[in-house]
C-alpha cells in the first residue's frame, strides 16, 4: 500500500474522517426523527458520549471461544466498514483497481454477516430470531442491490469504482442508483425494514446479549455503515470535474442529505413484517431491477 | 400521505419536550416535595422514622443528642411522616425536588439535642391547702430529671 492508500485508509475518507462522521450521521438521524416526533432529540455529542460510556462499562464475563467470537464480530464489522469507506473514490484520482466494486460489495456485506453470526453465537433466543430475520432480509435486499450495481457496471462498462463514479447522464446509471437507495434502509435496519432488531418484539435481536465495549463497537460499526452506504451513493452521483475541496464538500453534503431522507422514511413508516419486506424486494423492486439490468445489457450490445 | 403532512406540521410547531435540567415554574399548593424539618421544634421522638415505609428518615440517638437524617432519593413522598408528627415540625416543600447526579447528594442530616417536654409544676401545698400533698412534696424533692417525662412513642 502506497502513501496515498495509507492516507485514504487512515485520514480521509478513512478512519480519521469516518469515525466522527459516523457519530455525526447517527446524531443527525436521531435528531431528525426526534424533531419529526416533536421531541428535542439528543445533543450533538451524544453518540460520542454513548460510545465512551459503553467502553467504560464492566460486562458479565464469558469464557472460551464464545467470548472471543462475540468480540470478533463487531471488530470485523468496524474494520470492513473502514476499508469500504477508504475505497470510495471521493477524489477522481484514478486510483483503485479493476473490479474493486466487487470487493466493495463484499466489504459492505460483511457487517450483515457478522450481525447474523453474532446472533447465533450469543445463544440467546432473541438473538437467533433476529439473526434469522436479518439473514432472510439480507437475501431479499441483496438481489436488488447486486442487480443495481450490475446495471451501473454494464452501463458504464466497468467494475472499477473510479469509472463507475462521476454522475453519468445515462438513465441506467440513475435507475441503478435509485435501486441502491431502495436497499439502504434494509441494510441499515431502518424502518420499515427493522425486523431484525425490533426492540418491542425481540429486544435488540442479535445484539441482545451484548454490553460494554463490544456493544460500543457495534454502535460504531452501525455508524460507519451509514457513512459507507450513503458515501457510496454520493460518489455515484458526484460530478466528474471540479476542485478537490468541491468533491469533499459534495461527498459530505449529499451523504448527510441521504441521512435526512432516510430518517424521514424511518419516521413516516411502521415496521414491515418479514413477509411484506420480502414481498417488497422480491416482487416490486426486483422486477424494476431485472428490467433495468436487461435494458442496460440490451443497450450495451445494441450500440 | 397524511403522515408526511403530520411530520411537516411537527417540524413547523417545534418540540414539546424539554431538555433537563428543567425548572417548573409553579406547582400546586398541595404538591408533595422534599420533607423539611423544623429543628427548633423537633423533639426527636422518632415517629417519622418509625412510619417511613422506605426508611428515608433515620433517627439515631446518643444520650440526649440525636440526629435526624432524610434521604430524598429513598423518599416516596407519601406524607405518612407528616401525618404522625405530633409537634407538626415536618412539612413538605411545594417546589419540585432538585435534580441530582450523585447517590445520596440530597441527604439532609440535622444534629440536635433532645428536648424534654417539662410538665407544669404542681401547685404548692400552701396554695391548695391540702396537707397530704404537702407531705408528699416534702418527702420527694422534685428534680428536673424526675419531672421530665418520656414522650409517647
Amino acid at each position: 500500500m502506497n502513501l496515498t492508500g495509507l492516507i485514504h485508509f487512515f485520514v480521509f475518507p478513512g478512519l480519521l474522517f469516518a469515525v466522527p462522521a459516523a457519530w455525526f450521521y447517527v446524531w443527525g438521524e436521531r435528531k431528525a426523527v426526534a424533531r419529526m416526533q416533536r421531541r428535542i432529540g439528543p445533543p450533538l455529542l451524544q453518540p460520542f458520549y454513548d460510545f465512551v460510556k459503553l467502553t467504560g462499562k464492566r460486562t458479565p464475563s464469558r469464557h472460551g471461544i464464545e467470548a472471543d467470537l462475540l468480540r470478533l464480530w463487531p471488530a470485523i464489522s468496524v474494520l470492513s466498514m473502514i476499508g469500504a469507506i477508504a475505497m470510495l473514490p471521493v477524489f477522481p484520482s484514478g486510483r483503485g483497481f479493476s473490479g474493486d466494486a466487487v470487493l466493495l460489495v463484499a466489504l459492505l456485506e460483511l457487517p450483515s454477516i457478522c450481525f447474523i453470526l453474532a446472533g447465533f453465537t450469543s445463544g440467546s433466543i432473541y438473538g437467533e430470531i433476529g439473526a434469522i430475520r436479518e439473514a432472510v432480509l439480507s437475501v431479499a435486499n441483496n438481489l436488488v442491490f447486486l442487480l443495481s450495481i450490475v446495471t451501473i457496471a454494464v452501463t458504464e462498462k466497468t467494475f472499477s469504482l473510479t469509472d463507475m463514479a462521476g454522475g453519468s447522464w445515462n438513465p441506467g446509471h440513475w435507475i441503478g442508483v435509485f435501486g441502491i437507495l431502495l436497499c439502504i434502509p434494509a441494510k441499515l435496519r431502518l424502518n420499515p425494514f427493522s425486523t431484525s432488531s425490533a426492540e418491542q418484539e425481540i429486544y435488540s435481536g442479535p445484539l441482545t446479549e451484548y454490553a460494554g465495549a463490544a456493544l460500543a463497537m457495534w454502535e460504531l460499526a452501525h455508524g460507519l455503515e451509514w457513512v459507507a452506504l450513503t458515501g457510496f451513493v454520493a460518489t455515484l452521483v458526484m460530478p466528474a470535474g471540479g476542485p478537490w475541496w468541491f468533491h469533499a464538500v459534495f461527498f459530505v453534503v449529499v451523504s448527510f442529505a441521504q441521512v435526512l431522507l432516510l430518517s424521514t422514511l424511518a419516521a413516516a413508516t411502521a415496521r414491515f413484517t418479514l413477509q411484506r419486506a420480502i414481498r417488497f424486494y422480491w416482487r416490486w423492486a426486483a422486477i424494476l431491477a431485472v428490467l433495468d439490468v436487461s435494458a442496460a445489457i440490451y443497450m450495451r450490445y445494441r450500440g | 400521505m397524511n403522515i408526511f403532512s403530520l411530520i411537516f406540521q411537527n417540524l413547523r410547531r417545534g418540540p414539546v419536550s424539554f431538555r433537563l435540567p428543567h425548572k417548573h415554574e409553579c406547582t400546586s399548593d398541595q404538591y408533595r416535595g422534599l420533607i423539611v424539618n423544623d429543628a427548633e421544634r423537633c423533639v426527636g421522638c422518632g415517629l417519622c422514622a418509625y412510619v417511613c415505609p422506605t426508611a428515608a428518615i433515620v433517627v439515631t440517638r446518643s444520650g440526649d443528642n440525636y440526629s435526624w437524617a432524610y434521604d430524598a432519593g429513598k423518599c416516596t413522598f407519601c406524607g405518612r411522616c407528616l401525618e404522625r408528627c405530633k409537634p407538626h415540625t415536618l412539612s413538605m416543600e411545594s417546589q419540585l425536588p432538585p435534580l441530582y447526579s450523585t447517590q445520596g447528594e440530597l441527604i439532609n442530616v440535622l444534629d440536635m439535642v433532645r428536648k424534654r417536654p417539662v410538665r407544669p409544676a404542681p401547685a404548692s401545698p400552701a396554695a391548695t391547702g391540702n396537707p397530704a400533698t404537702a407531705a408528699t412534696a416534702e418527702a420527694a424533692p422534685a428534680t428536673p430529671a424526675a419531672a421530665a417525662t418520656e414522650p409517647a412513642v
